[in-house]
């Protein structure tokens, strides 16, 4: 069982821990100069416009801008988490960013000692830290693997903004409010009569004007290489989205606990329902029995549309087949997240 | 200060004929979901809501855009003509998958009330009637961009051809 604490709450060597497993995916070299760390970041870029077997020369986004954005991420982080723990040698969980708690985060989470600091205006280069593209000799800590200098972005998945981490652009417009966060996971508004995760879905993923802070602003919050489709190239990508999953996994429960869902998979809108926000079924990947690329198992016919044939040769292929009724269960896929 | 959000959920339409003086609007897909913010006004131009009604405006304006993959800066208020008058447009940054966050404030500090008033500055006629003024900012949906495509693609593709050395990585 993987649990998921707030990363303010992490003591140093949970922290430690992190980090360097983050730093080992790193120099684990998959094919020349890409990492098993790099091949994750492509996967995200690469899964933003994919040709299946039946799009019919469409591409799809298998994991933003519907409902199987949280299936699907929730999918992504498990199996990052995975190779985190196969890269250390031990079990690793992600913590999350605990958007509220700003206090953490300011003295916790995006500190040199963790993550490094977010900096207003402009992106820059990160400029403390062990996420620096070199860090100095004395400055690496103890657990620092052998043959690193630093934590650098591929050439592949930079997006014009250099081989160093950068961060920028942020704004005060952050954090969010906890009270419109309590109402998010509570929420279960039937819009016509459909189902509530559609409500769910669209005001994490994009925000409403109550609660404009959830998923995008995060983003756009944190900035720099965190603004583009290869954004898990900051690490805080991973935390920033198992907060997300962590009030996806709230709402599931809150829903069971209130009896308006007899069971998970009722908390998930039937395949045949229609968004009340367009007219149109969810998309092939983002309906309950639908496998979720890149985890098809076997099938033949998919490929990434979205990234350039560099990086479309070095995404990771999975052997299991991962549909998203798979993933409603968090307890079944082993995560359970810790109270901050 | 609220800030509005633009996204699939709605809104397209956004009161601007506000007694504020700044607003905020949180812009998901710029590029991808919304090109640009147009106003639009229940005006005619014999009631005011001329071309120059128009330049009025943009001129009363200071608008900033925010994004991740650039520093705040600027962002452009248009008015261009058209065949059917004048338009009067304000960009939403540049094209990305996550979201820009734009705030728009009067350069005088007046309402926004106050400068569309004050803009439209419409001589009484016979041709005039007198049902509220109505001033919206209308989000125009993306068109030729599709929805979380990264314009850095093509970017990679060029870079994928030239030869790149990876020796260096860590």
């Amino acid at each position: 069982m993987s649990i998921r604490k707030s990363a303010a709450d992490l003591t140093d060597d949970e922290i430690a821990k992190f980090l360097e497993a983050v730093l080992i995916l790193k120099t684990i070299e998959v094919a020349p100069g890409f990492s098993a760390y790099d091949r994750f970041v492509a996967l995200h870029g690469a899964v933003m416009g994919v040709l299946t077997p039946d799009s019919g020369g469409e591409t799809v986004n298998f994991g933003h801008g519907n409902i199987g954005f949280l299936p699907w991420h929730r999918q992504y982080l498990r199996s990052f988490e995975k190779a985190l723990s196969d890269a250390l040698g031990e079990q690793v969980a992600i913590p999350y960013w605990d958007w509220a708690d700003d206090i953490g985060a300011a003295n916790r989470l995006f500190t040199p000692d963790f993550l490094g600091s977010l900096r207003w205006g402009s992106a820059r280069d990160l400029s403390d830290g062990v996420l620096r593209a070199t860090v100095p000799t004395a400055e690496r800590p103890a657990w620092w693997p052998d043959g690193v200098s630093g934590f650098r972005v591929d050439d592949l998945l930079e997006e014009g903004r250099g081989e160093a981490l950068e961060r920028g652009s942020m704004e005060a417009d952050w954090p969010p409010q906890l009270p419109w966060l309590n109402a998010l996971v509570s929420v279960n508004q039937r819009i016509d009569g459909r189902h509530p995760l559609w409500v769910f879905w669209a005001i994490i993923e994009q925000g409403i004007a109550q609660l404009s802070q959830t998923h995008n602003a995060g983003h756009r919050f944190v900035g720099g290489h965190m603004g583009g489709m290869f954004s898990p190239n900051d690490p805080v990508f991973w935390m920033h989205h198992a907060n997300v999953d962590r009030l996806w996994a709230q709402w599931q429960q809150l829903r069971l606990d209130n009896g308006l869902s007899a069971n998970l998979r009722e908390t998930y809108p039937d395949p045949a329902e229609a968004s009340p926000f367009d007219g149109r079924v969810a998309p092939e990947g983002h309906k309950i029995g639908d496998a979720m690329w890149p985890w098809i198992g076997s099938t033949p016919g998919y490929s990434s549309a979205s990234v350039s044939s560099a990086v479309r040769e070095r995404l990771p292929a999975f052997a299991e087949r991962v549909r998203v009724e798979d993933v409603l269960d968090t307890d079944a896929i082993g995560v359970s997240y810790q109270a901050p | 200060m609220e800030t509005l959000v633009l996204s699939k959920v709605g809104p397209r339409l956004i009161d601007f004929y506000r007694a504020e003086n700044r607003m905020a609007i949180a812009v998901n897909g710029p590029g991808m979901l919304f090109d640009k913010l147009e106003l639009l006004t229940n005006r005619t131009a014999l009631e005011g809501a001329s071309v120059d009604f128009y330049r009025r405006v943009a001129a009363g304006l200071s608008v900033t855009v925010a994004c991740p993959h650039a520093p705040v800066r600027l962002a452009e208020v248009r008015v261009e003509p058209h065949r059917l008058g004048a338009e009067l447009s304000i960009e939403l940054g540049p094209v990305s998958m996550y979201q820009s966050l734009l705030v728009i404030k009067t350069l005088g500090g007046e309402t926004f009330r106050e400068l569309i008033d004050c803009s439209l500055a419409a001589e009484k006629t016979p041709f005039t009637f007198h049902e509220p003024t109505q001033a919206m900012l209308v989000a125009v949906r993306a068109v030729g961009h599709q929805e979380h495509h990264s314009s850095a693609s093509s970017e990679l593709e060029r870079k994928a051809r030239a030869s790149h050395n990876h020796a260096d990585h860590a």
